[in-house]
Formats: structure tokens, sequence, C-alpha cells
């Protein structure tokens, strides 16, 4: 292939992917496909209960009870990456060219163009170019002052919030970092000098200040593009699973979330204790706390202090996960251990007792003088909010077995049933086992330093503004005429506390 | 002293509904009349109203505990909107000085309110544990504030159009239609169908309202509120009509197709206006029968009724409008105002969302349905300031953009709940 097809190979694509209307058009089959997969099921289960063979089928192959994973989802992502990649490198040296042009020059026609402009006439010619500057840089420091201000009191409170919930090191860094730039980015602006150019006619003085945040939508841009790649590098060197485990016991793996898959954790874990309280009085869940040890290489670790001291264990609840070696543990759900005893009562419809029963889960009972057996299905805290209960399965030879609750605080509920025994429950012994959702996520700190950068980016797009300000001293003439690139309006309210400054210098 | 607290809270949360009442009516008057003193008791019956709203929110958080904000479910989360609405508008009205918008804004400060009260259970719950904990806090301030400031853009894209002479025909064809999937989904079809309206069946045990099973235990049942469907099905009938006509209007361009539709169309709002108000009256002394049972049927039902109330409003005060409303560049400008404060919020609740949800549930982005339809109300935000400053778009196109978006936020912070579930729902809602 001869040089100048590559060339156009390549030019083509170019012009497709730098064009913003591709953007749109990709961001509203986005829209579309991400709004049809809240409608659509998007699990298996409901998905099969849902639709008829065919229209199951059909669906399927679209891969659209999956959607936010399919191929042509992802596919779409990657070509709005690239279009914002290629969109932004097409028109960044035209800005960079913006922001690097400095043009300190005085025009006389610069004060019938722009709406900010002013002229005075001197009261004490000649003055002295630094005492001009000197006022026009208190003046535009002003507003910089309230920004500052902002962005401080931002950092502070998320700095005072992060130390409050134990976040991680990751977080505190970026804060701290970012908050620091910006501090001494406008420290740096607030010293900036103007350019002085003297000439034969008197002093041009030229103001050049925020030319970089003409940055800002890159920033944006870029932020997007890092929490993609931050969520690409969790997707392929990350999982997702979950792994139960009952008071006393330790596992070494863990299943992976939707699989069959099993995944070496490299270490042990153990649950030492599971705690489970609900609110004085009711039935409602307040905390479901596991205590958690880890074992690597024959060793206890240190997961936590108490008063400086390290203690081998650390105990964790909803919203206070438990990290080590890159694999974080989420207190999810908890349920009854197999070794549970249930103790249930018996009767006869009449109300005479035949038997008291201790019996663990599924451990099959045969009833006197019947055909019938049973066993403990499954136990429940709080199913419905009915409070504790154990689902009993009924076996008589021939037919299918009937399930059906018993709750401690309805003992008498079981009559309804007209059953030809009558199960009463007295006590659940539980031991628990806790359910932790497990994850590895190599990629979560560039989505949040994106996240972070995004935030920043934003601030300095919608809030910064590039203003130029152009001064001449001529004899006993001041001319002031300035510009900014945004935020008319408050740049108005600046230009006139500028002119303000300088009435000092002006005739009476 | 806590305990006493909790009803002051109760009561003052009626206080500022009936405040925000007022404050409506009086803005809907001055829209009509140009009163500089009704406007100016609008705007102070609206900041009475946010002052109980505030002293309310206070004292619920007071007596709830210090870690427990006040808007954990969905009565709070309601009224909190509400709050955030009001504080916004009033904000942009004392920077802006223009009253006009109060009206439409307020409506929705009054309909969060409204939906409040028919909340059933406004109880203060305790939190179950993915709900304690700090991120709770910030992620429901930014939704308030983001949502409200994407409320008062709405305000001011709806008075851009009026301004911009918008042939009121397509706000017919709009609020047509509207009056359409409203009557149809706040009934489940049933008006259409079988031409009654249902709510569900309930009973009072000790002063709580217990939903009642049909006999096959599966579904709730359903009372049938005798009069209201057929009332609403003139009415759904008459603003099919109407809704043609104006179609008809836009493309054939006589003003006689749409006086005509016009009349139909108050016909519609008289036969809904009886039907509603019947169902108010009948839901208050039937037995088994409470709005409580149906709080976003009805409520959505009461807006889309407002909605036409506001079209005939601006079709009767056509002219008086015009000359109240300020310049197309002014609304404008305020429009996408209120939209770049908005955004940033956004972006922050959905960050936060994130970071909770790490926290929470091990993983920051699950494609959840309240989690994707904030991303889309997102998106179609981020569009809208493209569309404004790479691609220049200005005046119709940006302000149709912003009514999309607004329609995905109510979407987003309420239709999900209603019609999706998820990790997000507050239960039986």
């Amino acid at each position: 292939m001869s040089p100048k097809q590559e060339t156009s190979l390549w030019t083509s694509i170019r012009k497709t992917f730098s064009s913003v209307k591709l953007t749109i058009v990709l961001l509203i089959i986005l829209a579309i496909a991400s709004i049809l997969g809240t409608f659509i099921p998007q699990d298996l289960q409901t998905a099969t209960r849902l639709y008829s063979q065919g229209t199951f089928r059909l669906l399927n192959s679209l891969e659209l009870f999956d959607l936010y994973h399919s191929w042509w989802f992802i596919t779409l992502l990657f070509l709005l990456c690239f279009n914002l990649v290629i969109c932004s490198l097409e028109r960044l040296p035209r800005v960079w060219k913006l922001i690097q042009s400095v043009d300190p020059q005085w025009k006389d026609s610069r004060l019938n163009r722009t709406s900010f402009s002013h002229s005075m006439n001197l009261a004490n010619p000649p003055v002295k170019p630094e005492e001009v500057i000197r006022s026009i840089t208190r003046s535009l420091n002003r507003s910089h002052g309230e920004i500052l201000a902002c962005l401080i009191a931002l950092a502070a409170g998320f700095e005072l919030i992060a130390r409050l919930r134990h976040v991680s090191i990751i977080w505190d860094i970026l804060i701290i970092g970012s908050a620091l730039v910006s501090i001494i980015f406008f420290i740096y602006t607030r010293f900036q000098q103007p350019i002085v150019t003297p000439h034969d006619q008197g002093v041009d003085i030229f103001f050049n200040r925020g030319r970089y945040s003409r940055l800002g939508a890159y920033i944006v841009h870029v932020s997007i593009l890092i929490i993609f790649l931050g969520g690409l590098v969790g997707n392929l060197l990350g999982f997702e699973g979950y792994v139960e485990i009952a008071e006393g016991e330790s596992k070494e793996s863990i299943w992976l979330r939707g699989e069959d898959i099993e995944i070496p954790l490299g270490f042990q874990i153990r649950c030492d204790d599971f705690e489970f309280t609900t609110y004085p009085g009711t039935q409602r869940p307040k905390d479901y706390k596991s205590k958690l040890a880890i074992i690597d290489r024959g060793q206890e670790v240190t997961l936590s202090r108490q008063n400086g001291v390290p203690l081998p264990y650390k105990i964790i609840e909803v919203n206070d996960p438990l990290t080590y070696k890159g694999i974080t543990f989420y207190q999810s759900s908890y349920g009854a251990a197999a070794d549970s005893a249930v103790k249930l009562r018996v009767n006869d419809p009449n109300g005479e007792e035949v038997e008291t029963y201790s019996v663990n889960v599924k451990e099959r009972v045969s009833l006197p003088d019947s055909e019938l057996s049973f066993f403990v299905f499954r136990i429940e805290q709080n199913p419905d909010g009915m409070g504790p209960g154990v689902q009993i399965a009924l076996f008589q030879p021939g037919q299918h077995p009937g399930f059906f609750w018993i709750f401690n605080n309805f003992p008498e509920l079981d009559e309804r049933r007209k059953g030809q025994f009558v199960f009463t429950l007295l006590d659940v012994e539980e031991k628990f086992f806790t359910g932790l959702q497990v994850a590895k996520d190599p990629g979560i700190s560039l989505v949040w330093f994106g996240c972070g950068l995004m935030m920043l980016g934003l601030a300095i797009a919608f809030f910064w503004s590039h203003r130029r300000v152009w001064i001449r001293l001529s004899g006993d003439q001041l001319m002031i005429a300035a510009l900014t690139n945004k935020q008319p309006a408050a740049f108005s309210k600046a230009f006139d506390r500028l002119v303000q400054f300088l009435q000092p210098f002006a005739e009476k | 002293m806590k305990t006493e607290l909790f009803p002051l809270s109760i009561s003052l949360f009626n206080a500022c509904s009936l405040f925000y009442l007022l404050s409506t009516l009086f803005y809907i008057v001055f829209l009509a009349k140009r009163h500089r003193t009704i406007g100016t008791l609008a705007s102070g019956t609206a900041w009475t109203g946010l002052a109980a709203n505030t002293a309310a929110l206070v004292l619920r958080w007071i007596a709830a505990g210090w870690d427990h904000p006040p808007f954990t479910n969905l009565y709070e989360s309601l009224v909190f909107f509400a709050w955030g609405i009001a504080l916004v508008y009033l904000l942009f009205e004392w920077k802006y000085q223009h009253r006009v918008v109060g009206a439409f804004v307020l409506t929705m400060a009054l309909a969060a309110m409204g939906l409040a009260s028919l909340s059933p259970n406004k109880e203060i719950e305790p939190l179950v544990p993915a709900l304690q904990s700090w991120w709770l806090h910030i992620h429901v301030i930014t939704a308030s504030i983001g949502y409200a400031a994407f409320v008062v853009a709405f305000g001011f894209s709806i008075a851009f159009l009026l301004k911009d002479r918008i042939d009121l025909s397509r706000f017919g064809i709009a609020a047509g239609l509207l009056q359409i999937f409203t009557l149809i989904l706040g009934s489940q079809g049933s008006i259409l169908t079988r031409g009654i309206y249902q709510l569900t069946r309930v009973t009072f045990i000790e002063g709580n309202m217990q939903v009642v099973q049909d006999p096959t235990g599966h579904h709730a049942a359903s009372i049938t509120i005798p009069g209201v469907g057929t009332l609403l099905l003139i009415a759904l009938v008459l603003y099919l009509a109407a809704t043609i006509l104006f179609f008809i209007k836009t493309i054939k361009q006589e003003s006689q197709i749409g006086t005509h539709a016009f009349t139909v169309v108050g016909a519609a709002f008289g036969a809904q206006s009886l039907g509603i108000g019947w169902l108010v009256f009948k839901a208050g002394i039937m037995e088994e029968a409470s709005l409580s049972a149906n709080p976003y049927g009805f409520t959505l039902l009461v807006l889309a009724w407002a909605a036409v109330g506001f079209l005939l409003l601006f079709t009767w005060k056509y002219d008086g409008l015009l000359g109240l409303l300020p310049e197309t560049e002014v609304l404008d400008t305020i429009e996408y105002k209120s939209i770049m404060v908005g955004f940033p919020f956004m972006t922050l609740l959905i960050v936060t969302g994130a970071i909770w949800a790490n926290y929470a549930w091990g993983r920051y982005w699950g494609w959840d349905p309240k989690e994707t339809w904030s991303l889309i109300t997102w998106l179609i935000y981020a569009v809208y300031l493209h569309a404004r400053f790479t691609a220049g778009w200005r005046g119709r196109r940006t302000a149709y953009l912003s009514i999309i978006g607004f329609i995905s936020v109510i979407f987003t912070y309420l239709g999900v709940n209603i019609f999706l579930s998820g990790l997000h729902s507050y239960g039986s809602g």
C-alpha cells in the first residue's frame, strides 16, 4: 500500500472520530441502551419467567439480559473513548496556542470593541506604572480570595468527613493533594506580574490571568477516560465474589459471583463471632457485625488497633469493610448455619402434646403413629417482619412434600393449617454464618482519582475564566480595555471594581 | 424533651405545606394580575414556608439523634426535596428579582409536600445498617440541591417558551398526551377498560393502615370509588379529542380550530376537576379507601391536572403574561445558570453515590436502575452544556433539552422507585 493510501485511511478515521456529532449519536445510543437495561430484567431467572421461549431466545442472543456487559455495549463504550481522545487531540493544539499567545500591545480599537473599557484623565501625571499595577492587582485578587476560600472549605469538609470514617490513605492523599495544588496555584496567580512595555508614547501594561482555565473542559474529558480506564482495569484484573463463613469456621477461597468458579485467597479468613442486634421492641435490624481474623502463612495478622494495642481481628459491619492484600470483605448478609438447633413441639389437633423435638436443620424426624416425617428446611430471623421463624418440610409417602412456616411470635398460627399435627416453634438456638461480599479491584484508585479530577475540571471550566486587561498610560490619559472568555456578568462586577480602585488617580 | 419535638415537627411540616399552598396561589394570581403587592405576598409566604420547613427538619433531626439525618425514608426525602426546591428557587428569585416562574417551581415543592403528606409512614424509623453512614448526608444534600436547580431551570424553560411565543397548541398537545398517559397509568388502565377508578383496599388497625389482600392472597384488593371513573373517562375522551384538534391546528394553522381545542380542554379540565374532587371527598368518607394507599398515582393525577390548569391560565392571560415576563435573553440566561449550578451537584451526587455504594455493597457501579437513570440525567444535561457552549445552541432548542432533562430528573427520583426495583427502593413505597 502506498503511503498516500495509508494516510487517507487514517485521515478518514480521524475525521469520523473527531466529530462532536458522533459523540452525540454515541451518547444517545448508549442512553437508549442503558434505559432499555432498566426495563428488561438483567438476571436470567426473572427473564425466563417473564418471557415466552421464543422471545427469550431472541432477546438472549443479543445479550439483552446482561446488557451492560454485552459485546456491543462495551464496543460502544470503547468507540466513545476513542472519539473523546481524537476530539481532544484535534482541538488541543488550537487551545494551547490561544493560551500561549500573549498579546500585550495596546490597541486603540480595543476601546470600542469590548464593553469593558474605560478611559480617565489623570489628576497628577505622570503616574508611576508600579502604583497602577498595585491597585489593579489588589482589585483582581479580590475575586480570587472568594474562590480560594470555597475550595479550602470544601477540601477541609471532605477531609473531616474522611477522617471520621476511616477512609483509605489514597483518598486522603488525593484530597489534601488537590487542595494543596489549588492553594499553590492561586498563590502563584496572585503574585503573577503583568507585562510592562514602555515606549515613546508612554507605558503599556498587560495582565493575563487565568489562561489555563481554557483547559478546564479537557481536564474533564481526561478524567472521564481515567475513570473508564479504572473500570477496565478493575474488570480485567479484579473480581467480585461471595463467601459464607460459619462462626468458628475459616475459609481459604471464595466463590465468584454468577459463576461456579472458586478463587483461592492466598490466606485464610476466619469468622470468630457474628452478632446481630435489632432495635428494642421491633424486629428492625440495627447492626450486624462479624469478627474476622486472617491467618497468613500460619500467622495471625494485625487487623485493627484499640488504644494503640494491635488486635488480630477486625469487627466489620455494613459500611465498614476489611481489606487485606487488595481483597476487601464487606458485610453483606447472614443466615442460620447448618448446625443450628431448633426446638419445637408437636401437638395433635385436640391440643394434646405428642412430642417435643430438638433438631438440626435438615435432620429428618418421623412422627409417631403416622407415616409422616418432617425436617426443618430453613431458619429465618425475621421473614416479612414476622419475627424468628422456621420453614418445615412435611413428608408423606407418595406425595410431594408440603412446606409451611411456623413463627416464634405466633404460636397458634399452625392450627389454621388444619394438618394432622400442629407444630409450635419453641426456640431457635442459632449458629450463624456471615455472608461476605468479596471484591478485588485494582483499578479503584484510578476511578477515585478520575472522579476527583472531574470535579476539579468542572470547577475550572465553570467558574474560572481567562481574563486579559490592557492598560495604556499616555501623557495625562489612562485607558483600560478588558476581555473575558466566560462569565461576563461576574467579570462586569470585577471590572467595575477595577475602575473603582483606579479612581484615586483620576481627576476630580 | 426529645419526644415532644417530633409532633411539633409534624405540625411545622403541615404549616409549611399550607404556606407553600398559599404561596403557589399568590404566584398564580400574580401571573394573572401583575400586582406588586401580590408578588411580595407570594415571596413572603414562600420564605415563611421555607422557614417552617427548615425548623421542622431541624427539630426532626434533633428528635432522631445526631447520626440520623431527616432524609432516610420516603416521607423525609420528599420533604427535604421540597425544602431544596424552595431554597434554590428563592435564592434565584432574590438574586435576579424575577417572580414569574414562582408559580411553576413552587407547584413542584407543593407536590412534593403533598405526596409526603400522603405517605402512610411519617414515623422516625431507626436506620438499617446500610444507611448508617456519613455518605448518606452528602449524597442526599447534593441530590436535593442538584435536582432543585434543575426544577428551577425547568421553570425558566417554560417561561422562555411562553415569551418566545411558542404556539400554545404545542403545549396543548403535550398537556393532552400527559393527561391521557397519567389517567390510564394512574388507574392502571381501569378507566379505559372498565370506566372505573380504584384505590387499594385498606383497613385501619389501631390507627395503622394495612393493605387488604384479595382472596388469592397474591395481590392487594381494590375498592372502586363510585362515580370517579365515569367523570375521568369523560375527561380522558375529551382530552383525546382536544389533542387531535391541537395536532390538526399545528398542521393547518387555523386559529378557529385552536379555539375549539381549548374549549374542549376547558370542558375536559372541568370534568377532571370534578372527578378529582369527588375522589378526594369519597376517599375521605369511605372506610376502606384512603389516598395514602396510592400516593404516587394520586399525586401524578393532581400534577397532570395542574399542568392543564397552567395551560388554561396561559391561554386566558396570554398578553398579560407576555408583558410580565422579562426578555427572552434573560430567561434563557437564568435557565442555563441554574443548570450550571445543578450540573456540578449532579456530578457530586453520582460520585458520592459510587463511593458510598463501594463501602456498603462492595462495588461502586452496578448498573442499578437508580444509578443508570441518574447517569442518563447527567448525560442529558452534559448534552445541554455541549449544545450551548460547543455548538452554540440557544433559545428553543436548549429549552427543550432542559425540559427533557427535567422529565429525566422526575423519573430518576420517583419513577425508578415506582416502576423499577433495585437496591435503592425505599421498601414498599
